[in-house]
């Protein structure tokens, strides 16, 4: 107990109906996933949880991942090294690879998918990755259902949750891609603002870049993804001409004026490097 | 809050508040982590424990989590004999002790390894490289992981 403050209640449902039932029942409480992103405090070795707090480490159902012909259903409780461990083709080698590159080990048991997309300060190291493959989310509360694309949470920042509502599931579609590319710039040592990553999948054809999904991703400043270039760079032949590189390369740095906050110039030369480095990656294809 | 937990075997009761750290709960029991200190982070490696099968770092742990679970501590996994197999490869290969990083190597190590027995030589030296240390190890433990997925491999054929 710490003197003065009252203790937590700590609720720890053992599904996602009894969860969405104890949201409504306590509108503010706050929903505990896997908790990697809650810090402790030094001195006094107490994490700080909200007065009420939702555990969803119980709640087995949310860890389901359910494999259909067009779309993989993963469960927002699932850890990163439960999907990690996911033989076969089933998980997109792009996601894998984003997965095994946040925190450590140990923290990517704890680390869901659900918490990663829904940080509070910065924009988790999934969300591009998801961005890209299509993926949608399934909101739950006692009322229903709804999904929501990636597009929206981009767009708003956030995933946009309305009061009772919870992440359940996130649906990706199938899809076969010939090249993925994942390069991230800082690890969880590195301060925050210094960290950027490159996601990108690529599919080819007869030595055509047929079709070309890329974005780069400032956890504190937001998404850069340009469907103009790559719908530009789709259907070129490879190597790429340098006159498409070069517009490519201007469109990017132009874009980075919609960002909200202002990216440093180190950043923005850092984006631009790894530019040239996928299209003489995808050269090299 | 009180509550049962299967801590290294045994059947034990914890007290703590709901909020505190797993880490600070365990090192008011005699002879665990009483001698580290913590980054609070989940980052430094020297706190983890396996709590249901799974390495977790304790200091980000919330206490209220682990009721009715079980936690292995570094000291716990010492007494086993699945320790002593691999510390004895480990040794072979050349390991020399590190007040620093070695428990917590081993303990991580071979958490990853029991969770993918199938790990590429580069993913292990990423986990390996999840220990801060410039004791000079690494190569060491990554040869000694090598050897153990080798023999593991081995017994598994035997048994199919």
């Amino acid at each position: 107990m710490i003197p003065g403050v009252e203790a937590p209640l700590v609720y720890s449902p053992r599904s996602l109906a009894e969860a969405l039932a104890l949201f409504v029942a306590n509108p503010q409480a706050q929903i505990f996933a896997g908790g990697t992103s809650w810090s402790a405090d030094a001195d006094s070795s107490m994490i700080l949880l909200a007065p009420v707090t939702i555990s969803l480490s119980l709640a087995e159902d949310m860890r389901r991942i359910a494999y259909g012909e067009r779309y993989i259903d993963l469960g927002a409780a699932i850890s990163l090294n439960q999907l990690l461990a996911v033989g076969g083709p089933w998980i997109p080698d792009l996601l894998k690879r984003a997965s095994r590159e946040i925190g450590t080990s140990a923290l990517r048991n704890l680390a869901t998918l659900g918490g990663n997309l829904c940080q509070k300060e910065i924009i988790g190291d999934l969300v591009p990755i998801f961005h890209l493959l299509g993926g949608q989310l399934e909101l739950r509360s006692l009322k229903g259902s709804r999904w929501v694309t990636l597009q929206q949470v981009v767009e708003e920042d956030r995933v946009p949750l309305t009061p009772g509502e919870v992440v359940s599931r996130i649906r990706i579609p199938q899809e076969a891609w010939d090249l993925t590319f994942y390069r991230k710039i800082g690890s969880i040592r590195t301060p925050s603002d210094e960290r950027l990553s490159l996601s990108a999948l690529v599919r080819t054809k007869n030595g055509q870049l047929e079709q070309l999904r890329f974005s780069f991703h400032f956890p504190f400043h937001g998404l850069v993804r340009v469907r103009e270039i790559e719908a530009e760079l789709s259907g070129q032949n490879l190597p790429l001409s340098s006159h498409d590189r070069s517009h490519a390369l201007k469109r990017l740095e132009e874009s980075l004026e919609d960002l909200p906050t202002t990216v440093s110039t180190f950043q923005r030369d850092r984006m631009l490097h790894m530019t040239r480095w996928l299209f003489t990656r995808l050269d090299d294809e | 809050m009180k509550f049962p937990v299967i801590l290294n075997g045994d059947d034990v009761t914890l007290e703590g508040d709901a909020r505190e750290t797993l880490f600070a709960v365990l090192q008011r029991q005699d002879n665990l982590f009483w001698e580290k200190t913590a980054c609070h982070k989940g980052t430094c490696g020297r706190c983890h424990v396996v709590l249901d099968g799974r390495e977790v770092p304790s200091c980000v742990v919330p206490f209220f989590l682990v009721r009715n679970r079980e936690v292995v501590t570094p000291e716990g996994f010492r007494q086993t004999d699945e320790y002593q197999q691999f510390r004895t490869i480990l040794d072979d290969a050349g390991l020399v002790e590190c007040a620093e990083c070695t428990d917590a190597q081993i303990f991580h190590l071979f958490s990853f390894l029991e969770l993918f027995p199938h790990a590429s030589p580069k993913e292990c030296r990423e986990i390996i490289g999840e220990i801060p240390c410039r004791c000079g190890s690494r190569p060491v433990l990554e040869r000694g992981a090598e050897r153990w997925m080798e023999l593991k491999e081995v017994a598994r054929d035997s048994r199919r």
